[in-house]
C-alpha cells in the first residue's frame, strides 16, 4: 500500500511538471496574470511531491520490503541499516528518482527566492526545467519504474554490490548527482535568458552560484569517489577508471570552462556566445554523468567500452607523460595561484579572492600528488608465511598471524601485519580478503598507515600453498594530496561562492533601500 | 484502497496550491486538472492492491546452536577442559549469536594457537553466521583445527557436514569416509556417523536419479 502511495506521488509530480510547462509557456505567449502566477507554486508543489515519492523508495528499502521488484531485487534482509538506506539510489531507478526529486527541489527553490531576473526570464527558466524534468518522468513511469510490485513477493531480497557497503561509497554518488542537477539548473536559466533575449550580467549573476555550487559538489563527489574507491578496490588505484568517474570528469572540467566563461560575462558583458556554448556542453556532459548506464545500452555495449577506452588511452597517456612534468608544473601553479592576492592587503582581500587562490592552490597540490604517485610508488607482491619480513620502500612489513573473522554480513580471513618506517616503531594493519555470501562476492578490505609523506597500502590475497600467503604492499609518497588537495579546490569554491552570495545580497538590500527612500520621498 | 489514498493525496496538494502557495482562483481549474491527469495516470498503472512484504533479518534458523556445541563437546571427549573464551562462546552459539560466537572464541585462539576445540568452534560459528556456506575463512579453521590435532575427528566431521550442507555432497562424503576409515573400534560416534552417511549415500542416489532436484 505504502509503495502505491509512493507511485502516486510520482505521478502527481510529473502532472505539475507538465503544468509547469504548460504554465510557464502560456505565460510567455499570453499575459494572462492568473497563468503567470500558477507557475511559481507548481514548482514549489512538484519540488514537494517528487521528494514524497523518493522519501517513500527510502522507506521501502529500509524496511526490505520484498513486495516491491526493486527491492526484492537489490536488497537484504542481513545487510546493515545504513547500507539498507543507501541502496535507495544505488539501483538505476532510484538514481533517477534521485534526479528527479534534486531537481524539483531546486526548481522550488528558485521559484521561491530568485526575484533578480526579470519575471519571463524567470518564467521561461523554470517551464525549461519543467520540459528537462518530464523526460525523465515519462522514463521513470513507463520504462524504469522504481514502484513496480513483485507478486508473489520473493522470501528474501537478491543483495547488490557489496562494495557499497562502505558508508563513502553509499553517500558519494548523492554529491554527484548533486553537481549534475546543479548544471542542469543552469542549463535551465540560460534557456530561460536564450527565449527572453536576456544575455547579459544579470543573467550571468543569477546563474553564476548554480554554477559554482554544482561545480563545487562535483569537485566533493570526484574527490572522495577515488579516496573511497582507493580504500575499497584493493589495487591503490586512486583512479577507478570507471565509465561514471570518467563522466564526472568531463563534466566537472567543462563547469570549469563555464565557470570562468560566465564570470567574464557578469563583470565585462564578455565571451556571450562562448558561454552559451559551454553552458549546452557542461548540461550535454552532466547528462552523459547521469545516464551512462543507459548509454551503455542505447549505443551498445562494445561502442561504450571503445568510447570509454579512448578516454581512458588519452588520460593514461597524459598521466604517463605527468609524472615529471607535473612535479615541474605543480610548483608554478602554486605561485600562480597566488596572483589574486598580490598587491591587496590580506586581511582586505575579499572571500572570492581567497577562494580563487585556494582554489588554485588545491590544483598545484593534487597535480603534484598524482604526478608523485605515478612516478615514486613502490610496489612488492609477496607469498609470505607467518613471521616473514617484506620490504617496500623505507617500509618493513612482517606478517604476524592470519585469522578467519566474521561480519555483519561476511566472513574474511584477516592478517595482522607489523610494519615499521625505516625500524622505527611498530604499527598494526589489518587487510582483509572478505567473503559475502548474498549475493556471492568477495572484496578486499585494504589497511593503509598513513603518514606525512605517504601511504603505505597493504592487501591480503590468496593462500597459494599451505601457510602461504599473497601480500601485495604500496609505498605511496605524497598520494594523499590527491584528496587534500580536492578538498582545497571544494573549499575555494565554497569560499568564492559565499563572498558572491553575500556581495549579490548586499546589492540587493542597497537596491530595496533606494527603493524604499525613493518611495517614501514620492518619487 | 489504493485509489482512495491517491485521490486523498492529490487532494492534499491541490489544497497546498490553493491555500497554501495562493494559486489564483482563476488558475484552479487548470491545477485540478494535472491533479485529474495524475490521478488517471496512476489508476492505469497501478495494479491489484497487493499487501506490503517488509522483511527483517532472521535468526540463523536453518542452524541449531546448541545441536553444534553439543555434538562438539562430545567428539572432543571428556578430556578437553573449557575456557572462559569457550564458555562464552558456547553461549552465544546456543543462542544463534554466530557472528558474536567467532568473534569471542578467537580469544581462546590467541592464548592457545593449538587449541583443536576453538579452531573448530570457530569454524563451525563461520559456517552457521554465513547461512551453512563453507566461505574461505571457514575452510582455514577447519584445517587449522585439523592441524592443531590430527587425531580429533571433530574436524573432518563437521567439515564433512559444512560441505553437505552447502551443496557440495562428494567432498562431504569423502570426509565422512575418510573419518570412519580413521575411527577406533570402539569410538561412541561411530554408530551414528554410519548412520549419517547411508542418508546421505541414499540422498546422493535420489539425485543421480532424478528423484531430487
Amino acid at each position: 500500500m505504502i509503495a502505491s502511495f509512493g507511485l502516486a506521488a510520482l505521478w502527481f509530480a510529473a502532472a505539475l511538471a507538465l503544468l509547469q510547462l504548460v504554465a510557464g509557456g502560456l505565460s510567455l505567449t499570453r499575459n494572462t496574470q492568473a497563468v503567470t502566477d500558477l507557475v511559481r507554486p507548481a514548482a514549489m508543489a512538484q519540488g514537494l511531491m517528487a521528494a514524497l515519492a523518493f522519501a517513500v523508495l527510502i522507506y521501502l528499502f529500509c524496511v526490505t520490503d520484498l513486495s516491491v521488484l526493486l527491492v526484492a531485487k537489490n536488497a537484504h534482509s542481513a545487510t546493515p541499516f545504513l547500507d539498507k538506506f543507501a541502496r535507495a539510489w544505488g539501483t538505476l531507478e532510484g538514481a533517477l528518482l534521485l534526479w528527479v526529486t534534486l531537481m524539483g527541489l531546486a526548481g522550488g527553490f528558485i521559484a521561491l527566492v530568485e526575484r533578480r531576473l526579470p519575471e519571463r526570464t524567470m518564467l521561461a527558466t523554470l517551464a525549461a526545467q519543467a520540459f528537462v524534468s518530464i523526460g525523465i518522468y515519462a522514463f521513470l513511469l513507463f520504462v524504469m519504474n522504481p514502484f513496480v510490485r513483485a507478486n508473489p513477493a520473493p522470501k528474501e531480497g537478491l543483495g547488490l554490490n557489496q562494495l557499497l557497503q562502505d558508508a563513502g561509497l553509499a553517500f558519494q554518488p548523492l554529491a554527484l548527482y548533486t553537481g549534475y542537477v546543479g548544471l542542469s539548473v543552469a542549463f535551465s536559466f540560460m534557456v530561460g535568458a536564450l527565449i527572453t533575449r536576456q544575455i547579459g550580467p544579470a543573467f550571468a549573476r543569477a546563474m553564476r552560484p548554480w554554477v559554482l555550487g554544482a561545480w563545487i559538489f562535483l569537485t566533493v563527489g570526484i574527490t572522495t569517489g577515488s579516496f573511497l574507491a582507493y580504500h575499497a578496490n584493493g589495487r591503490a588505484d586512486w583512479w577507478p577508471g570507471d565509465s561514471a568517474t570518467n563522466a564526472s570528469v568531463l563534466s566537472w572540467l567543462t563547469a570549469i570552462a563555464l565557470l570562468h566563461s560566465n564570470s567574464a560575462l557578469a563583470a565585462r558583458d564578455a565571451l556571450r556566445s562562448r558561454t552559451i556554448a559551454l553552458g549546452a556542453l557542461t548540461f550535454a556532459m552532466s547528462l552523459v554523468g547521469t545516464f551512462h548506464p543507459f548509454l551503455t545500452w542505447a549505443m551498445g555495449k562494445q561502442l561504450w567500452a571503445d568510447f570509454h577506452s579512448m578516454n581512458a588511452a588519452l588520460l593514461a597517456a597524459m598521466l604517463m607523460k605527468l609524472p615529471w612534468l607535473g612535479i615541474a608544473l605543480a610548483p608554478i601553479v602554486a605561485l600562480v595561484s597566488l596572483v589574486p592576492l598580490r598587491g591587496r592587503k590580506l586581511r582586505m582581500a575579499t572571500l572570492p579572492h581567497w577562494g580563487v587562490a585556494i582554489a588554485h592552490l588545491g590544483v598545484a597540490a593534487a597535480l603534484f600528488g598524482i604526478a608523485a604517485d605515478r612516478a615514486f610508488t613502490v610496489e612488492r607482491l609477496v607469498a609470505a608465511r607467518q613471521g616473514d619480513t617484506v620490504q617496500v620502500g623505507p617500509w618493513q612489513a612482517e606478517l604476524a598471524r592470519v585469522d578467519p573473522v566474521a561480519g555483519p554480513n561476511w566472513t574474511a580471513l584477516q592478517a595482522t601485519l607489523q610494519v615499521r618506517y625505516d625500524g622505527g616503531s611498530a604499527q598494526t594493519l589489518m587487510p582483509q580478503a572478505r567473503t559475502f555470501w548474498s549475493p556471492q562476492h568477495g572484496t578486499n578490505a585494504a589497511a593503509v598507515a598513513t603518514r606525512w609523506n605517504g601511504q603505505l597500502y597493504a592487501v591480503i590475497g590468496d593462500e597459494v600453498s599451505e601457510d602461504r600467503w599473497q601480500l601485495r604492499l604500496w609505498w605511496k609518497p605524497f598520494v594523499t594530496l590527491i584528496w587534500y588537495g580536492g578538498l582545497l579546490i571544494a573549499l575555494g569554491g565554497l569560499l568564492a561562492l559565499i563572498g558572491r552570495v553575500q556581495s549579490d545580497l548586499r546589492r540587493v538590500i542597497a537596491k530595496d533601500k533606494i527603493a524604499y527612500r525613493r518611495m517614501r520621498q514620492g518619487r | 484502497m489504493n485509489l482512495v489514498l491517491a485521490i486523498a493525496l492529490g487532494l492534499a496538494g491541490f489544497a497546498l496550491l490553493a491555500l497554501g502557495l495562493k494559486v489564483p482562483r482563476k488558475s484552479w481549474r487548470m491545477t485540478g486538472g494535472a491533479f485529474a491527469l495524475g490521478l488517471a495516470g496512476f489508476a492505469l498503472q497501478a495494479g491489484p492492491v497487493l499487501p506490503g512484504a517488509p522483511k527483517e533479518a532472521n535468526q540463523r534458523l536453518a542452524t541449531n546452536g546448541a545441536a553444534l556445541v553439543d555434538v562438539r563437546q562430545k567428539l572432543a571427549g571428556n578430556g578437553t577442559m573449557p575456557n572462559q573464551w569457550m564458555v562464552i562462546s558456547d553461549a552465544m552459539t546456543r543462542n544463534g549469536q554466530f557472528g558474536n560466537a567467532a568473534g569471542v572464541v578467537l580469544g581462546a585462539i590467541e592464548q592457545n594457537p593449538n587449541n583443536a576445540d576453538a579452531w573448530l568452534s570457530l569454524a563451525n560459528n563461520l559456517v552457521a553466521h554465513a547461512d551453512g556456506r563453507l566461505t574461505p575463512a571457514a575452510l582455514y579453521a577447519y584445517r587449522r583445527a585439523a592441524l592443531a590435532d590430527p587425531q580429533h575427528p571433530g574436524s573432518r566431521f563437521f567439515l564433512g557436514l559444512a560441505f553437505t550442507s552447502s551443496g557440495q555432497l562428494k567432498e562431504g562424503r569423502a570426509q565422512w569416509v575418510d573419518l570412519l576409515a580413521s575411527a577406533p573400534p570402539d569410538a561412541p560416534w561411530k554408530t551414528d556417523l554410519t548412520m549419517r552417511l547411508e542418508r546421505l549415500d541414499a540422498f546422493i542416489a535420489a539425485q543421480d536419479q532424478g528423484a531430487v532436484p
